[in-house]
């Protein structure tokens, strides 16, 4: 499905149909439903870091002086634009850019820059911060998607299919509840998958999210992942990750942790699995789902959810991964340490990056996580 | 004076007595003149209010220094005199400080006013629809409530600030201002400090005493525009032009652009107010046009002619890295030379690095 994705892409590109990078959490079914192929950046950073071009590639991307302050997948994607060796040819020239905010500040920045630097048309979606309860948000939302419409069509002619949408958003629905129960098959004590597996069945819900196939794909994983046997015993240690994974890592977690723990959960993938409401009209939906990503909700909200994860999923102990790239994702990390402290669960932070190496220690993971051995040991 | 970190905190202190209490903000976003309609004084939180040593859990340092330096200050209790405080939804470090406050400290109570970042009718209204349940929430916390004609009245008094601080940034006559760059930036971070009736009054003599008294440009000086988000560093522009430049022209958060537009006193004053904060001109966090942008920042820099541009930056304040990596592709063609300065927040005095570069920098923009 990875490949033949990305082989589509450029298909697509020979066949004149029009493109579009969007960033992660795009409501992306308007844009199907309007017959734009949709890629996205992000995705193909992670191509890059998995791949162990990140540093080449940052290097290349002029930027390296700025990589304290850039986030690596916007780092990677101006890389691209000078380097040879990309995986998989690269990715085809976009006719237009569409970025969000629900994750973070930086995709809008980033996109804004990206449009300016190729002379691309941008549109850029503002949540302001989740909706669920707020009418007056919903509507803000919704008016926007108006005029995204407007904005496609003003660029490729193209109407929105509203039965298209209504499909996708359907199928969206159906998919994500399926990636869920994927995670759930770890409830049980003994643990069935381990995490970086299920990190590496992500794909097909970041990038086709509303189609059959990522259902089918879905399907059939949830019912393999059912039969598996089970992978560790029942008084092995069960760790969650939190945040992103490291994805330049070939288990995309330090393989220190390997040898006594089990890291069963990684929260990140969940972030994946938005929830739309039934009931609303299928624009109010889109908003209701894409202003309630996990980076988008209150603090509460998040640590809370976490702590439910943790009792779920019967975890002992937490890794924070402090991801110098994305600082969105570092509000929770104390807060949540605070909620973990007084459920007696211990935790550890590590301070790394999703995609350049170059912030990553072998060394510092191996003190941080002797301390943490020591707390785990206690329980 | 009240520019001055250490005079802050008495002045302060004195306001406190003569108010329902001190209401803290961050960014140009915030309406003032809702903070003050309801009693309260409205307070730019810009650092360094109380000296403090006290060393807590701080935030992880890609967090821009500003947002470490405002929660160091107010988990050490140096914002403690504040009754609230109100964030904007903006940047990424801003939301973090706001979230770490809200898990972290119990007081001052925090509200956040989620203005949106597009710039158009439907944003328009919805930033209304918020202003109006921003004053709902101080109304109740001061128990203090207003007229529609008791906020025009105030509103007046901030459009008249905002009047007579673009009359000190022009140059009337062609005249270059009467007032030195640095000390222009110093007034405008007084007035987000002080009474605004008291401010107004002295931003008035000063006004009548500088025109009569002529420039401050000295001619054979360097032409400088300085860029960046909240300089709170006045010694690194006093250092600026010892080095011989002129600061000609900002575009800094306490700055020009904290004055740009009035709001319109016909109307609703809440859809005015909205419309005047959202469309007061291009900001890195706000979702101008790509190419309007462009064009703004060519059009300004070529009715300025400066010798050169500096950017001062916030150590990992990423929207103004972000500002200046795409002004820096337009200043290349316009061949314009820039400086980029990376400042930490809370560090007042100039670095021998930051001073070696400046002096170089000048220097070379007078062999152009």
């Amino acid at each position: 499905m990875f490949t033949e994705y990305y082989h589509s892409a450029a298909q697509a590109q020979k066949e004149g149909k029009p493109i579009a990078y969007i960033t992660a959490f795009t409501p992306v079914e308007i844009l199907r439903a309007m017959g734009l192929v949709c890629l996205y950046p992000e995705s193909y950073a992670v191509v890059c870091a998995a791949s162990n071009k990140s540093t080449d590639m940052i290097q290349a991307s002029g930027m390296e002086a700025f990589s304290q302050d850039l986030c690596s997948y916007s780092l990677l994607s101006f890389g691209a634009e000078h380097y040879e060796k990309l995986p998989l040819q690269g990715l085809p020239q976009p006719d237009m850019l569409i970025a969000t905010n629900n994750q973070c500040g930086t995709t809008m920045l980033w996109f804004k820059l990206l449009a300016q630097k190729r002379n691309i048309p941008l549109f850029i979606i503002d949540y302001p911060a989740a909706a669920n309860d707020q009418p007056s948000l919903v509507n803000y939302i919704t008016l926007q998607y108006k005029v995204l419409v407007d904005f496609v069509k003003g660029h490729t002619g193209n109407d929105l299919n509203t039965s298209v949408l209504s499909e996708q958003i359907e199928q969206s629905k159906k998919t994500c509840h399926l990636w869920k129960s994927v995670h759930e098959v770890n409830k049980a004590r003994p643990a069935r998958i381990e995490a970086h597996k299920i990190i590496d069945a992500l794909f097909p819900i970041v990038v086709a999210k509303g189609t059959q196939q990522a259902y089918d794909y879905y399907d059939a994983l949830l019912s393999e992942y059912s039969q598996t046997a089970e992978q560790d015993t029942a008084d092995a240690v069960r760790l969650l990750w939190h945040g992103y994974p490291m994805w330049f890592l070939p288990k995309k977690f330090p393989h220190s942790f390997d040898d006594e723990f089990h890291i069963i959960l990684n929260d990140y993938t969940l972030w994946w699995s938005l929830n739309y409401p039934e009931d609303s009209s299928d624009m109010e939906a889109l908003a209701a789902a894409y202003s309630d990503t996990y980076l988008n909700r209150s603090i509460q909200r998040k640590v809370e959810e976490v702590a439910d994860l943790i009792a779920d999923y019967s975890i002992d102990g937490v890794i924070c991964h402090v991801n110098r790239s994305c600082r969105r994702a570092l509000a929770d990390i104390n807060p949540l340490r605070k909620k973990l402290h007084q459920l007696s669960i211990p935790s550890v932070t590590i301070e790394s990056d999703m995609a350049n190496p170059s912030f990553y220690s072998d060394e510092q993971v191996k003190l941080r996580i002797e301390s943490f051995r020591d707390a785990l040991r206690v329980l | 004076m009240v520019s001055q970190p250490d005079c802050r905190a008495a002045y302060l202190r004195d306001i406190q007595s003569k108010t329902r209490g001190v209401s803290g903000y961050f960014s140009n976003y915030i309406p003032e003149e809702i903070i003050a309609a309801v009693g309260f004084h409205p307070l730019r939180i810009i650092g360094r209010y109380e000296t403090s040593s006290h060393h807590g859990q701080s935030l992880y340092t890609p967090v821009c220094s500003f947002a470490r330096d405002i929660f160091a200050a107010a988990e050490s209790g140096a914002l403690s005199f504040v009754s609230n405080v109100i964030f904007p939804n903006s940047c990424d470090s801003l939301k973090v400080l706001q979230q770490m406050w809200e898990s972290n400290l119990t007081l001052p109570p925090i509200y956040v006013l989620l203005h949106p970042i597009q710039v158009d009718d439907h944003s328009v209204r919805y930033f209304a629809q918020q202003i109006k349940k921003l004053a709902d929430i101080l109304r109740n916390d001061s128990g203090l409530s207003f007229t529609d004609s008791q906020l025009a009245d105030r509103i007046q008094h901030y459009n008249q600030t905002r009047q007579l601080l673009r009359k000190l940034y022009a140059s009337p006559d062609g005249k270059p201002p009467f007032l030195k760059g640095s000390d222009r930036i110093a007034l405008v971070t007084a007035g987000m400090i002080m009474d605004r009736d008291e401010y107004n009054q002295i931003l008035q003599q000063i006004m009548t005493e500088g025109l009569s008294a002529g420039s401050a440009e000295r001619q054979a000086h360097r032409r400088i525009m300085v860029i960046g988000p909240l300089v709170d560093n006045l010694e690194l522009l006093e250092t600026i032009e010892q080095c011989g430049a002129s600061i000609v022209a900002d575009d800094v958060t306490n700055g020009s652009r904290y004055f740009g537009l009035d709001v319109d006193l016909e109307g609703n004053l809440y859809e005015n107010m909205a419309k005047r904060y959202l469309r007061s001109g291009p900001s890195p966090t706000i979702n101008s046009d790509v190419h309007d942008d462009e064009r703004f920042f060519r059009r300004r820099v070529t009715d300025l002619n400066p010798d050169g541009i500096i950017f001062i930056n916030q150590k990992f304040c990423e929207p103004h890295v972000h500002n200046y990596l795409a002004k820096l592709e337009i200043l290349k063609q316009m061949k314009v030379n820039a400086l980029m300065l990376e400042v930490e927040h809370d560090r007042a005095a100039v670095s021998e690095r930051d001073l070696l570069r400046i002096e170089s920098f000048i220097e070379m923009l007078g062999e152009g």
